[in-house]
């Protein structure tokens, strides 16, 4: 064996190496070549290097927690059914599923899977269906519903304007230039933007931005904030969201990812 | 938490670390070794049922990163050939003293098909077996890689200059064609 086999196979030596014979072979050329061990040891301490730089690399703070909330968030969506809500929901969406086995697609999944999930929150938001003025609407509850992947503007009609006429009004005091137009109508008098933003790491973040006129909300529910993150966050599976008061509409704005929320707040804007 | 969201939890916990710096090597880039190791994962989930053997998990991830990394790659890349063709010879200067950034550097400047087996050999995790099923070749074939880009990275590393600026590939994602020349074989 020469120089260059020997070195060459043993540099690739490890105790899994498929060819032994030749291993030996190559350790008793290098016993009685001294440039052959020179070789040798100059390339094991090359190895040592890479491998420890290959795996001295820092890992970003925090990715473990990211990675476990991006796979459980992925997890209450299977098989096209929408689990870890509240039971109601999953109920209908499960019945839904039952009674449509041989639902194909995943785009038809979805859209029976929301408009059962809309069916939920009317019934939720009950009798202000058939006394409007009542104030029943659950912050909560409806940014629990859109603070998901599985609605989009395609599953919900068209939002024209409220009940009493009016145009959904866009809040003042966050950026809005990324709404997609035009709403959608989560039920009869709340109205749904959804919208992306660019996050971190050059990532899509999924956004809802809900307009509720204020008289049809909870009086416990009404935000004391009067302006976009001046109020407390809160944290939904894979969604931060928040929500504010701005003249006679409550907003609730729903971000995906951790805490990505100030990346709507204008420029010049406080901070909170 | 049901089975399955145990078992990926777990997965989780036991390889991210590792999967992130595999990542990272293959892209040379933190945000998209993020993003790659992520998607990893939710890939592993969606496909959960295809892990028959859990004691292959790590594999498994590591194929499943690999694929997906493949798929991001606008084009594939090579080197000249020549750069891979001249091993140096057996009296050839031992390494200097290079930092992560050449090493990196280095790494981007080897094809796909090198660059993922010398990786993994340098963890020191996985058997040539378990690499060339991860690559989808055989043994032999993954045993002749490795021979080439170490000679490479001895190579460059030993001289410690900056990549030579007429170097197609500055970036795995470099786009563009790129033409494999006839003495870098592609074979299985």
């Amino acid at each position: 064996m020469n120089c260059q086999t020997a070195q060459q196979t043993l540099e690739l030596a490890r105790p899994d190496h498929p060819e032994g014979a030749a291993i030996d072979e190559a350790a008793e050329h290098v016993k009685g070549c001294p440039s052959c061990r020179t070789a040798i040891r100059r390339q094991e301490q090359l190895d040592q290097r890479i491998s420890e730089l290959c795996l001295d690399v820092p890992v970003p703070m925090g990715l473990k927690e990211r990675l476990l909330v991006a796979v459980e968030a992925a997890s209450h969506v299977d098989d096209g059914v929408v689990r870890g809500t509240s039971p109601s929901v999953a109920r209908v969406a499960n019945s839904v599923r039952a009674g449509k086995a041989s639902v194909g697609t995943r785009r038809r999944w979805l859209g029976m899977i929301s408009l059962a999930a809309a069916c939920v929150v009317a019934a939720g938001l009950g009798f202000w269906s058939i006394w409007p003025n009542s104030p029943s609407i659950d912050l909560d509850d409806v940014a629990s519903l859109v603070a998901t992947d599985n609605i989009g503007p395609e599953h919900l009609a068209e939002f024209t304007h409220f009940g009493n006429g009016r145009l959904p009004q866009f809040p003042a005091t966050m950026i809005t230039r990324m709404l997609v137009d035009p709403a959608r109508r989560l039920e009869n008098d709340v109205a749904l933007y959804f919208f992306k933003v660019t996050g971190p790491r050059r990532t899509v973040l999924n956004g809802r931005l809900l307009v509720i006129p204020k008289r049809l909300v909870k009086l416990s529910d009404v935000p004391t904030a009067a302006s976009f993150l001046a109020g407390p966050t809160t944290y939904k599976t894979g969604y931060c969201t928040t929500a504010w008061v701005e003249g006679d509409f409550v907003y609730v704005c729903c971000l995906s990812g951790e805490n990505e929320l100030h990346r709507l707040m204008p420029r010049g804007a406080a901070a909170i | 938490m049901d089975h399955r969201a145990r078992k990926m939890a777990d997965l989780v916990e036991r390889y991210y670390a590792l999967l992130y710096r595999y990542a990272y090597r293959l892209t040379g880039s933190e945000a998209d070794a993020e993003d790659l190791t992520q998607e990893v994962f939710l890939t592993a989930q969606a496909k959960w049922e295809q892990l028959r053997d859990e004691t292959k998990a790590r594999s498994w991830l590591f194929t499943i990163a690999r694929n997906a990394y493949l798929k991001e790659l606008r084009a594939p890349v090579c080197i000249v050939s020549s750069t891979l063709d001249e091993l140096p010879g057996a009296d050839a200067d031992g390494p200097s003293d290079f930092d992560d950034e050449q090493l990196q550097n280095a790494l981007n400047d080897l094809p796909e098909e090198f660059r993922s087996p010398v990786v993994l050999f340098y963890f020191q995790e996985f058997s040539y077996r378990e690499i060339a099923e991860q690559m989808d070749v055989p043994v032999g074939t993954i045993m002749s890689r490795l021979a080439r880009a170490k000679a490479f990275l001895r190579e460059r590393l030993a001289t410690v200059e900056p990549p030579s600026v007429s170097s197609p590939l500055r970036s795995p994602t470099l786009a563009g064609p790129s033409v494999f020349a006839s003495s870098i074989s592609r074979t299985r």
